[in-house]
């Protein structure tokens, strides 16, 4: 059996997460300032100019939804630094449950480039739900169904809640 | 009192009404759902639900497509099962994933299970799997 993991922004979903199919949840509040060593770090960049000062910063595992309504924060070199210094690239479920029905058709177009780009440049991507409260929460199957919205298959789609968020959890010692 | 007499020509005609060759039946299946909310909800509410957010992420043509049916709902359980045709399932499974409420209640539609059978759907809502 698979683990899934899924990264969580509230407290009280941890312990509902694991009735909806996780093995595994992290409670991570986006770090803009409170970045440190035991934990893992996800940045959510405002601008282009953020991303790039971000993918300086050794500390710092998931770049989360690098975009905004008229584009993409990141290119092809961006990624590629990225993928040398194994960060990863984060899109939450979260973001787009939350939009209302309007915004939400230019936020799936951007996230289908995102992810167009990383499965290309064959870079590390995580789907993740970051719910606030547990009507935010979906299951892991549900999540790969969302990944599917985005355009990748359903190995990957699965790869990015399973083997990605283990790969960091590894490197981090968690 | 009027009688309306039916011929046993016509009777016999309704009754040898043929049935479609099955390469041309509707290929269905059963969604068994779960909503997860604080309050009740009744099941008028979870129709209208669900037909406006699979209407808005599937379009008209979409939901033509699809013909999205709510068989049966458990109001205790919060338990249901949606009929959907085959080729649309992935699409309405996403759909239902973005509803946030119902009725002005916050919730969440759990998927359960999806089945070829509406019998073998609703014994799995009634024995609470």
């Amino acid at each position: 059996m698979k683990a899934f993991i899924d990264f969580v922004a509230s407290e009280d979903c941890v312990s509902f997460g694991k009735k909806l199919g996780f093995s595994r949840l992290l409670f991570n509040e986006l770090s803009r300032d409170k970045i440190s060593k035991t934990k893992i770090n996800i940045i959510s960049p405002k601008s282009p100019e953020e991303s790039k000062r971000q993918l300086r910063n050794k500390m710092i595992d998931i770049i989360l939804d690098p975009f905004d309504k008229r584009g993409l924060f990141i290119d092809s070199a961006f990624l590629n630094i990225a993928k040398q210094k194994q960060i990863s690239i984060g899109i939450s479920f979260s973001k787009f449950l939350r939009a209302d029905e309007n915004s939400r058709i230019r936020l799936l177009h951007n996230m289908r480039r995102l992810t167009a780009l990383v499965s290309k440049l064959k870079g590390d991507l995580v789907l993740m739900s970051l719910a606030a409260e547990i009507y935010e929460m979906r299951s892991p199957e549900q999540l790969i169904l969302f990944g599917e919205m985005l355009g990748l298959s359903r190995a990957q789609a699965t790869w990015c809640i399973t083997e990605s968020p283990k790969g960091i959890i590894r490197r981090k010692s968690l | 009192m009027v009688h309306h007499r039916v011929s046993k020509r016509d009777n016999k005609k309704e009754k040898l009404m043929k049935p479609f060759p099955a390469v041309l039946k509707e290929k269905k299946r059963y969604v068994i759902f779960e909503i997860i909310s604080e309050k009740r909800v009744k099941e008028d509410a979870v129709k209208k639900a669900f037909f406006r957010e699979i209407k808005s992420f599937i379009g008209i043509n979409g939901m033509a497509d699809a013909a999205p049916t709510v068989v049966y709902f458990d109001e205790k359980s919060k338990k249901g099962v949606l009929k959907v045709d085959n080729r649309a399932l992935k699409q309405v499974e996403q759909a239902l994933s973005l509803i946030r409420e119902i009725s002005f209640n916050k919730c969440f539609v759990h998927i359960i299970k999806t089945t070829g059978t509406v019998k073998k759907a609703k014994e799995l809502v009634k024995r609470g799997d």
